[in-house]
């Protein structure tokens, strides 16, 4: 279970007024559970799944996860995985060490991470393209590769960033789906951030929108 | 503004919380503490040996009381001025074909427009001397000589910064946004019109920038000056080697060097102001490039093949032919236990060169993600010229004077800012999501910098060492200062060659002007091969 305590943020431009992006926020989300959490841009959608993933530090308030206080944690051992909204897919890697990335950091061998990767991606429909160069993919391949890479170890919580906003709108329907079916079978905390009401409402169990740095629950 | 709006400079990677100040600064320490001693110690030391003299402040001003002086110090300016007249008229247009056509071979173009990036100065001013000289090919067609008049001058300087304004221009265009072009065509401005009020504007900046650097370079040009100016169109730059090496006039020296300090100084001024202004996010609705339609924008393009292929590609061309016509007993000049001697030394000189500029450049690309103000730092080693660094440090350091380690310590300050630039641009176009994916990932920060931020930088690193190598091999004026006589290098060989009379002398000198030339290009490319599709590229990021 993910568990956020008082998570106040308050950004700081080196020119021009500070703004508080996030304030006393609390949230807690169940495992199995996918939460949407909508808000235009600016709002601090991001910001809240950086400080969730360990990318930013908070200026006050607690992350748990399990019970566990994980808010001293660096980024690489707090197990959150993150979708981008544009992949964020190493281009000098193939499609295969994307995927098999997470499970080498994890100390695994890079013949069975590969192994993994490879069993991963023809789940995905993706067994023709394990060689491949990322960017010869289409936007809706890359994001399939990007969810095979972020689930492959397993997290405890995945964070999706408007994980669809660089897609076309049919693809951004089938996508969803497929995503929606797949996160579910792997049972985690689901944050998923959007600023497409309809997106939010056919994959949250709950939603909640950020007004003036606070969550306010709208299902 | 939003979080993802942020300058990538301050986001990656070395601006994150987890770098520590101290590691910056143990970075930082390397290139700072190079520059201090071999930059800006010198640069002191030539202002001070201007402001000592016996003549006291006074001193400061006597070039300017003296006709033949005040003569090179305004024509510098002047030969700069022109040229970067020359090259805005004949860019702009070039620029235009190469950003808004498509045709076959414009990849091969720009590519070929970094031609002059990598040709060393000796050999470029030896082939418009090939060309246009007093035994040049053209020479029998031309209706006058050109010998003794400031053309041979400016034509080696357009052959040098025409690249520069048209790479800085076909960027610019390219950035301009279609959008507003075409709102600006559908409220009833002609194609000119909209060129003039929409694109034009846009580019000024970029254009600005380009002659600035034109400016720096021509300003405080040397090689070319040295060959092409003659006795009456020589630089300040020539001046000052004069009245060092052959007058031992020091003092003297140390003013003129003072002005040009001043001069390039500001000038590098306007260029850091007007960089930091180009510092804006690459617009997303760029124009596409269109195939030529009709007769008027095929001729364009032939136009603009012809008048490269004129003035960047000739002289290149004309030093091979030459030195092919030669034949072989020019050739065996490169048997010659002098010319191996040379080679040995160009080419150890220039490894060692290279591989202490990118230490250096490394160094400071990577504490310059932190500190702002060592990216203008990198910039300095352009705006104080070869001539200058070297009678500074024969000042500083007269006891070094002569000693390898001086000379291969010249050498990597002119080559390293190319690794430093071409770093700190690799490390600006990254994405900072990439960072932010391996560490959500597992990966530790290390980790992180050795699997995703190194492996995407080699295509920067190897352009910048690249450069650095071909500006190490042909390296010339720094050379002729600080080397000894059994430390002689390519260049200074073919300038020796070239210094003494008789046919066979010259033949020789274009036979190892040649081989310098395929040196320099082949170090250029064995450093950025492979070309086009590297990892991190720019089709990767697509």
């Amino acid at each position: 279970m993910l568990e956020l305590r008082a998570i106040s943020k308050t950004w700081r431009p080196a020119r021009g007024a500070a703004r508080s992006l996030l304030r006393d926020l609390h949230l807690t989300v169940a495992a199995g559970e996918t939460v949407a959490v909508l808000g235009p841009s600016g709002s601090g959608k991001s910001t809240l799944l950086k400080i969730i993933a360990g990318l930013e530090a908070p200026d006050r308030g607690q992350v748990f996860l399990d019970g566990h206080d994980i808010s001293g944690l660096p980024p690489h051992r707090r197990h959150c995985g993150l979708l981008f909204q544009d992949f964020a897919l190493f281009p000098h890697l193939s499609v295969q060490d994307n995927v098999a990335f997470g499970l080498i950091e994890q100390g695994q061998r890079r013949t069975l991470a590969r192994a993994q990767a490879i069993a991963m991606l023809q789940r995905f429909g993706l067994g023709a393209h394990t060689g491949a160069k990322v960017w010869q993919l289409s936007g809706g391949e890359q994001q399939r590769v990007a969810l095979a890479r972020a689930l492959i170890t397993a997290p405890r919580v995945l964070l999706l960033d408007e994980p669809f906003s660089a897609l076309d709108a049919d693809l951004r329907l089938g996508l969803r789906a497929e995503f929606q079916q797949r996160i579910a079978a792997s049972g985690m905390a689901v944050l998923w951030v959007t600023h497409d009401e309809a997106e939010a409402r056919s994959v949250g169990a709950r939603g909640f929108r950020v007004v003036d740095g606070a969550l306010q629950q709208l299902w | 503004m939003a979080e993802a709006d942020r300058p990538a400079a301050l986001r990656w990677p070395f601006a994150a919380s987890w770098w520590p100040a101290a590691g910056t600064g143990v970075l930082a320490a390397l290139p700072l503490g190079f520059l201090l001693l071999m930059l800006a110690a010198p640069a002191v030391c030539l202002l001070t040996q201007a402001a000592w003299s016996e003549a006291g402040w006074f001193a400061w001003f006597s070039p300017w009381a003296d006709d033949y002086l005040r003569w090179r110090l305004i024509w510098s300016g002047a030969q700069a001025a022109l040229s970067c007249a020359l090259v805005l008229l004949l860019g702009v247009p070039l620029a235009w074909v190469l950003a808004r056509l498509e045709f076959p071979g414009r990849g091969l173009l720009l590519r070929a427009l970094m031609l002059p990036f990598v040709v060393p100065t000796l050999v470029a001013a030896m082939g418009v001397l090939a060309l246009l000289g007093p035994r040049g090919v053209l020479q029998p067609v031309l209706p006058f000589s050109l010998e003794d008049t400031p053309w041979l001058l400016l034509y080696g300087n357009v052959f040098f910064n025409l690249c520069i304004l048209v790479r800085a221009a076909t960027e610019a265009l390219e950035q301009v946004s279609d959008a507003r072009v075409a709102a600006a065509r559908t409220l009833g401005a002609t194609p000119w019109r909209a060129f003039w009020r929409i694109e034009w504007p846009a580019i000024q900046p970029w254009l600005m920038s380009a002659l600035c650097l034109v400016f720096l370079y021509c300003f405080a040009s040397f090689g070319l000056a040295l060959l092409l100016g003659g006795p009456r169109y020589a630089t300040v730059e020539v001046e000052i080697y004069t009245l060092v090496a052959h007058e031992l006039q020091l003092t003297q020296a140390g003013v003129l060097a003072a002005w040009m300090l001043l001069t390039t100084g500001l000038c590098a001024l306007g260029y850091a102001a007007l960089e930091r202004r180009l510092a804006t996010p690459v617009r997303a609705d760029r124009i596409a490039r269109q195939p030529p339609r009709g007769a008027g924008q095929w001729l364009a393009v032939v136009a603009c093949v012809v008048v490269l292929a004129l003035l960047c590609g000739a002289p290149v061309a004309v030093i091979v032919w030459r030195a092919l016509a030669a034949g072989p007993q020019a050739w065996a000049v490169l048997a010659a236990p002098d010319t191996l001697q040379a080679l040995w030394n160009t080419l150890r000189f220039s490894a060692c060169a290279l591989a202490l500029a990118t230490l250096l450049g490394v160094c400071h690309a990577l504490a310059a993600q932190r500190w702002a103000l060592l990216r203008v730092l990198a910039f300095l080693p352009f705006v104080v010229s070869p001539v200058l660094v070297a009678f500074g440090l024969l000042l500083l350091y007269p006891s070094w004077t002569a000693s390898s380690p001086l000379l291969v310590a010249a050498y990597a300050l002119l080559a390293y800012p190319f690794i430093a630039k071409s770093l700190a641009a690799g490390l600006d176009g990254m994405p900072a999501h990439y960072l932010a994916a391996a560490r959500t990932l597992g990966a530790s920060p290390w980790r992180a910098f050795w699997r995703v931020t190194w492996p995407l930088l080699q295509p920067a690193l190897r352009r910048g060492m690249a450069f650095a190598a071909a500006t190490a091999v042909g390296e010339f004026a720094v050379t002729l200062f600080l080397s000894r006589p059994e430390w002689a290098t390519l260049t200074t060989l073919v300038y020796e060659q070239l210094s003494q009379p008789g046919a066979s002398r010259y033949d020789a000198a274009l036979v190892l002007a040649c081989a310098l030339m395929a040196l320099a290009l082949a170090v250029f490319a064995l450093l950025e091969w492979p070309w086009g599709d590297a990892p991190g590229g720019e089709g990767a990021h697509a």
